[in-house]
């Protein structure tokens, strides 16, 4: 965080400090405002994958492939059976949790000024759109 | 049994009138003012799971003009005038720069509509309570249901200044903070808000948003309370041509962005969630183009308007 770590040694750090209480607790301890931990308020750690980025290079070709079957069993049988039930993912099924895209903060900066949110709130909600970790290290 | 009824409807009624109350929408009415109007400049801290940064933020009001500094790390800069919005990402010396031409005309933006906010959240006062030497008033936007998160919002008494912002999940837990450490009010120049950066030599990705009817794409079902509010086309990072659609329940939006899939690219879409703050991101392919679905809401919401994204074949 304060420029010393490698991109992705950052990220990994912060995979291992969201995945890891004892190091989580440690880091609030000592990057955490003073004032929200006076107020008790406890912000709870990112949704973030336990395991770390080779897990996900592994996880990966398995995920395309998958895409690629639905691609071509669209191609094949056209946009009639869209409607079908097998077509679409239930809602119930968990989904797999991936880290955010490498382009993450391009999507969120497109989306930000449509959000009414930023009405009330002003400029403030645009910082998501530059913070740091939402970014992949890139290759 | 009846005395029962009784005291549900009577909770109910009071319910409604407290949801509806004059005094709690006039607060966000005065939130909406200050935001619009007033000049100042602070210090707020973002915090999103066991992260925190700290940035600047200064507003000049007589231009509406915004300046953002984030102070921790790398200084990112964001400027917004009455016409654009303006990235400045030193570390790739890229301007990132979005119009706002669009979302001026948003309807949902306007304070009239504030009242259509009761339908899917009780709006009322909490507490008052002391933030960075302001007394704020506490507003309450408590969802209806478990497809929307749940708003803690203090606003200065006299200003009306939003001092703290709270994204609440239906568990009760706070996933994004926004919390202003210093603020000072009025005396503000136009000097104050100019960007820092020259960024005269630096690329300059345009998103060149403007209104667009995107044949063929729709969703199969609409997530209750959220309605189409917008669509456009764009571009997104350095030259990627999309299509974005915004639904939104007035409070809280979700873009859906369509990007069509060459070769190259398909290899990069990975189907799944990821989350940044109270934000989600829900990644998946439907015919031949990459879908995007971005918004601040619960996971499964998020999900749900991704798993509806469809494309009928238009006949000619």
């Amino acid at each position: 965080m304060d420029g010393e770590l490698a991109e992705r040694e950052a990220a990994e750090t912060i995979a291992a400090l969201t995945s890891d209480a004892g190091a989580r607790s440690a880091w609030s301890t000592y990057h955490l405002i003073g004032d929200a931990l006076r107020e008790g308020h406890s912000v709870r750690a990112p949704r973030r994958p336990a395991a770390n980025a080779p897990f996900w290079r592994v996880a990966l070709p398995a995920t395309a492939v998958a895409a690629a079957v639905a691609l071509v069993s669209w191609v094949a049988f056209g946009p009639v059976q869209q409607s079908q039930p097998a077509q679409v993912a239930p809602v119930a099924q968990a989904p797999a949790t991936i880290p955010p895209p490498r382009a993450a903060n391009d999507y969120l900066l497109a989306h930000q000024g449509f959000s009414p949110r930023v009405a009330l709130q002003g400029m403030t909600a645009y910082v998501r759109t530059v913070s740091d970790p939402a970014e992949e290290p890139r290759r | 049994m009846l005395g029962r009824i009784v005291v549900a409807a009577a909770i109910l009624v009071a319910g409604a009138a407290h949801a509806q109350s004059p005094e709690t929408l006039s607060w966000l009415r005065k939130m909406y003012d200050a935001s619009q109007k007033l000049s100042y400049t602070g210090t707020f801290v973002y915090q999103q799971g066991a992260r925190s940064e700290t940035s600047r933020i200064t507003r000049y009001g007589a231009g509406d003009i915004e300046r953002l500094e984030v102070l921790d790390g790398v200084p990112r800069e964001i400027v917004r005038t009455r016409d654009t919005v303006r990235c400045y990402l030193p570390d790739s010396k890229v301007v990132k720069v979005e119009n706002r031409a669009a979302d001026r005309t948003f309807p949902a933006l306007l304070p009239e509509k504030v009242g259509a906010l009761a339908k899917h959240y009780d709006i009322s006062l909490g507490e008052t309570r002391r933030i960075a030497g302001f007394d704020c008033q506490a507003i309450l936007l408590t969802p209806k249901d478990n497809l929307r998160y749940g708003y803690r919002l203090y606003a200065d008494a006299g200003s009306g200044i939003l001092l703290k912002a709270m994204t609440v999940d239906a568990a009760g837990e706070t996933i994004e903070q926004f919390s202003f450490t210093q603020l000072a009010i009025g005396n503000v120049t136009r000097e104050m808000v100019r960007p820092r950066h020259a960024a005269a030599t630096w690329r300059i990705d345009n998103a060149e948003a403007s209104p667009a009817h995107l044949a063929g794409w729709g969703l199969t079902s609409e997530l209750p309370g959220f309605r189409k509010i917008m669509e456009l086309r764009r571009r997104l990072g350095e030259s990627r041509h999309a299509g974005q659609v915004v639904y939104s329940d007035g409070l809280a939006a979700v873009s859906v962005f369509i990007e069509p899939l060459d070769g190259a690219r398909r290899e990069a879409v990975r189907t799944g969630l990821a989350s940044v703050g109270a934000i989600h991101i829900y990644t998946r392919e439907v015919a031949n183009h990459m879908v995007t679905v971005v918004g601040e809401a619960p996971a499964a919401s998020v999900q749900r308007i991704a798993n509806a994204v469809e494309y009928r074949e238009t006949r000619k």
